[in-house]
């Protein structure tokens, strides 16, 4: 009788042994230096000195907190408000606290750009399709929609709100499994850019339920108390010694790999148009794209949401309740896919799901022997939320393609539904294209896309080398 | 090539083929149980008539040989709340629930206080046959009831309505979950779990017969008036008149998902549990050391007395010395301390820090709600990795996130229906916890410190305005193993 039958069956009775390599965990806070601005209207960049000494740093527990005071200038009935639009109108747009940071970067201590994400307000809605509704109920606390209420929380203008955004939320490099060495973090600069405020929140009367649209709004951000809370750990010396001598092998240095994101922005000028990507990369995940509205800038629309197919059809409804009324294709180098042109929201969908689902073998009915590949779906975005027919009694008409501001058309360009690090290069001569065809509304909206790619950190003892 | 060059080729490239599961091969089964079927053990005596606290039911296992599946196994009880009303159709009670469905004046609501059937068992303690303590937990309706919420999805909470807990009611067309209601004086059955009874059954080990064969579970019931809440007839309106009197059980029955192995695997296990040089068998499971503390001040610092090698967190909850609303939802923000509607709409109102010897945890003290919600997520999530965004080569790290209490349900600026809206701030849908990982890891467990005599647990909390209105329960999660010999068990933490 083999042991490792008792061990796949659970029966083996044995004291189980501490395999941590830590030797002390503490949560530590590092305050921004200022930690305090007045006024912000967009554009001012926010640097944080990540001073983490010599220990390593856990991304996906850490968060930054910040006190934020939204003041509203020129209107004084001008009391709440929130980071979307009140109800459910806009539940899948993703919006957070994140909408008033416009982009992103971190620099290591010599001078190495580790990540650099643009339109960082506005790629949120990635996030729907890649997180549960257990965790999406958690980022109530840095703003976003709340279902047991049904309602974007809404905050008094005009006082300080305490809000706690995990660092996991700023960029994927701090949400890896693998805590990421003091090489690397201890003494690199994170930047956060402001957005303009004034199209990153949604301005209510004191009644709580009357948004103030007149458009012309002067809104300002106040920051307090803007602080790192880092989850730290030392580790034992004899682990600790191993990965700097690694460190300092000049040949290979230590590799931390993560995944960014390229975030770009394209203003259609007709109804069929190709955009190109303009990224290089070896291993790119996946490409996605969004329409938003060109008036969401002035406070009125949500921020972020994305419009609907019924927008996009330059509001009108298409025959087939579920047909796009469009096609849209992706390209690279002499590559198309899908092989044939998305024209309906059902395959839109599908090929979004299938390319933002970080979990593999979701819901299959595998043979599983040993019960490890079934696993649960993620995603907040159910396809009636993506695309449904609004049927009002009595009219005749039916709005095809409306939804909750979450509609968003992805490609996946892993080879393998099962392993990772699969994905496709593209570069100047294999270039990422994406082709549309037939979009009726193209003019009263921008094109956001989002390309996700690998990128490993090579650090030795007294640089950071970044390959992509 | 050589033979051995070529053939380590063809095991690389076979390695390679599996991890694509690219392998068309029949599939063979390492089931090492040779029969599984569920086993029904009653109570003896399997009925309580008319209790009012302190009783305490007791179930003899006897398994004999055969392996126990706890997670899959349950209780099963049929119970009766005994009320006297006053014939006063309007205020007398006809229904009861295991929480308060009614939302109060200043939007304060209770449905995710964790409520269940699990309310009525104050105390649960299991002893071996040679007389060793496995667990004993206290405060049983207070502690575990509240924080599962955290652990578990929403599915699952959507499962757990067999034990009379809250869920959404798509009939009654409700966003938020309610829960049930059901008439006074009629027998009803419910089922518990035993892995929500305690972690002991929560493994994915079977549990030994050795260890379970001969062991008896009692449970203590608590004071009816403390586990269950009176509706009147509406059912949409809290009972006034009348007298809850008692609970009566009857039918109570353990039903265990029971599996004969391979004889041959059986005598492997055996022959390691009768060795002198393996120390027997070891069972590890999770303990919860649970007390309570009243606060007689708005700054305190009060210690835990226990002591264990591998603490893994501490969780505490406030509860209403008098008059509580619900049965075992917890004290809201606004409650605990007196929080401005013209200050920060996610303050904490006070500050707390926990204390372990020398070591303080976390660094600065906790002021904001969205940090101790932060802190408390990370503390009960038992999902690694969750949410994760790892380049995953294997696609085997990130998972995705438990939790069925978002941060809104947690604490919220709660706007009322007024026209103009009166603001009131740190509301919250009773589920308020405050939580302290003890892992020096995120990534594998059992890494959690020691506490003892030298080196006490304590809480500091400062500046809780109302804190001596309140009882403050301390949940302490700590690492047990049981050592089984042929004779006895050994109970080491």
């Amino acid at each position: 009788m083999s042991l490792e039958v008792l061990e796949f069956n659970n029966l083996t009775y044995d004291e189980p042994n501490s395999v941590t390599v830590v030797d002390r965990t503490v949560r530590n806070q590092i305050f921004a230096n200022p930690n305090t601005y007045n006024g912000l209207s967009g554009g001012e960049v926010i640097p944080i000195l990540i001073n983490s000494g010599g220990e390593y740093v856990d991304g996906s527990r850490s968060t930054i907190t910040i006190q934020a005071k939204i003041n509203v200038l020129n209107n004084g009935n001008a009391a709440y408000f929130r980071f979307d639009k009140r109800g459910i109108e806009s539940l899948n747009s993703g919006s957070t606290f994140l909408n008033l940071i416009s982009q992103v970067q971190l620099e290591s201590k010599d001078g190495q750009l580790i990540f650099r994400e643009n339109y960082k307000n506005i790629m949120q809605t990635t996030r729907e399709y890649t997180l549960n509704q257990e965790a999406k109920n958690q980022l109530a606390m840095c703003g976003g929609f709340a279902a047991t209420v049904n309602d974007y929380p809404s905050y008094p203008v005009g006082q300080y709100v305490t809000f706690t955004l995990p660092l996991s939320l700023i960029a994927p490099f701090f949400n890896t499994a693998s805590m990421i060495p003091c090489y690397l973090i201890s003494g690199s600069v994170l930047r956060l850019q402001i957005n303009n405020p004034s199209s990153s929140v949604l301005i209510y009367t004191n009644d709580n339920s009357t948004q103030i649209t007149t458009g012309d709004l002067q809104i300002t951000l106040d920051i307090q108390n803007l602080s790192l809370q880092l989850q730290e750990s030392k580790l034992f010396d004899g682990i600790e010694s191993i990965l700097k001598n690694s460190a300092m092998n000049m040949n290979k240095g230590l590799s931390f790999p993560y995944y960014q994101n390229f975030n770009t922005l394209y203003t259609p000028t007709s109804s069929s148009f190709q955009f190109q990507v303009n990224v290089a990369c070896s291993k790119a995940s996946y490409i996605v794209i969004k329409f938003l509205d060109n008036d969401a800038i002035y406070g009125v629309l949500s921020p972020i949401g994305c419009a609907s197919i019924f927008d996009l059809n330059g509001d009108q409804a298409v025959t087939d309740p579920n047909g796009l009324g469009f096609s849209i294709q992706c390209r690279l180098g002499q590559m198309v896919m899908p092989m044939f042109p998305v024209v309906s929201s059902v395959e839109a969908y599908k090929l979004t799901c299938d390319a933002l689902n970080p979990i593999s073998y979701s819901n299959t009915e595998d043979i599983d022997v040993m019960k490890d590949k079934n696993k649960l779906m993620s995603g907040c975005v159910p396809y009636n939320y993506y695309s449904y027919s609004q049927i009002t009694p009595g009219d005749p008409d039916i709005i095809t393609g409306a939804n909750y501001r979450g509609t968003m058309f992805g490609f996946n360009l892993e080879r393998s539904g099962g392993v990772n690090l699969g994905g496709l290069s593209t570069n100047a001569s294999r270039v990422l294209t994406i082709e549309v065809n037939g979009l009726t509304g193209y003019a009263g909206y921008k094109l956001f896309a989002s390309v996700k790619y690998l990128s490993i950190a090579s650090i030795h003892e007294n640089n950071v080398v970044i390959s992509k | 090539m050589s033979k051995e060059q070529s053939h380590k080729e063809f095991e690389e490239n076979m390695a390679l083929i599996d991890m694509n599961h690219l392998r068309y091969e029949a599939c063979e089964s390492l089931c090492a149980s040779a029969n599984t079927n569920f086993n029904q053990i009653n109570f003896n005596p399997n009925a309580y008539a008319n209790c009012v606290g302190g009783e305490q039911p007791s179930l003899l296992f006897n398994v004999g040989s055969s392996f126990t599946d706890g997670q899959k196994s349950m209780i099963q009880l049929t119970m009766t709340v005994n009320y006297t009303g006053t014939a006063q159709s309007a205020t007398d009670a006809q229904y009861f629930a295991f929480g308060n469905n009614i939302q109060n004046a200043n939007g304060t609501s209770y449905f995710n206080s964790g409520g269940s059937i699990l309310n009525m068992i104050s105390e649960v303690n299991h002893q071996s046959k040679s007389g060793e303590l496995l667990y004993r937990e206290l405060y049983k309706n207070q502690t575990r009831t509240t924080s599962r919420l955290y652990q578990i999805d929403k599915s699952r909470r959507e499962y757990l309505g067999i034990m009379g807990g809250a869920q959404l009611n798509v009939k009654a067309n409700t966003a938020i979950p309610q829960f049930p209601l059901y008439p006074v004086n009629v027998p009803i059955t419910f089922e518990i779990p035993f892995m929500e009874l305690a972690d002991f059954f929560g493994t994915s080990q079977l549990i030994p017969p050795q260890l379970l064969s001969g062991s008896i579970l009692r449970l203590t019931i608590a004071k009816p008036s403390s586990a269950v809440v009176l509706y009147t007839q509406s059912g949409k309106d809290l009972a006034t008149t009348g007298t809850l009197n008692s609970f009566s059980f009857k039918n109570m029955v353990a039903y265990l998902r029971q599996s004969e192995l391979y004889d041959s695997v059986n005598s492997l296990i055996i022959a390691s549990s009768a060795s002198l040089q393996t120390n027997g068998l070891q069972f590890c499971y999770n303990t919860s050391f649970n007390t309570v503390y009243n606060p007689a001040s708005s700054s305190f610092n009060f210690d835990i007395q226990l002591s264990a090698a591998k603490i893994s967190s501490l969780v505490l909850k406030f509860r209403p010395k008098a008059n509580p609303a619900d049965p075992v939802a917890c004290a809201n923000l606004s409650e605990l301390s007196t929080i401005s509607n013209t200050s920060d709409s996610n303050q904490l109102g006070f500050t707390m820090q926990v204390r372990l010897g020398n070591l303080v945890m976390p660094l600065y003290p906790i002021q904001t709600a969205t940090e101790a919600y932060q802190q408390l997520c990370n503390t009960l999530n038992p999902i690694s990795f969750s949410g994760g965004c790892d380049p995953d080569p294997l696609k085997t790290v990130n998972k995705l996130m438990p939790g069925c209490v978002g941060f809104t349900d947690y604490s919220q600026p709660y706007l009322s229906s007024d026209n103009p809206p009166v603001l009131a701030q740190g509301i919250g849908t009773g589920a308020c916890l405050f939580g302290i990982s003890f892992e020096r890891s995120s990534a594998v467990n059992i890494g959690g410190l020691s506490s003892n005599n030298a080196r006490i647990l304590s809480v500091e909390v400062q500046n809780m305005t109302n804190a001596a209105n309140f009882t403050c329960f301390a949940s302490v999660t700590y690492l047990s193993i049981c050592n089984i010999t042929t004779d006895n068990v050994v109970v080491n933490k």
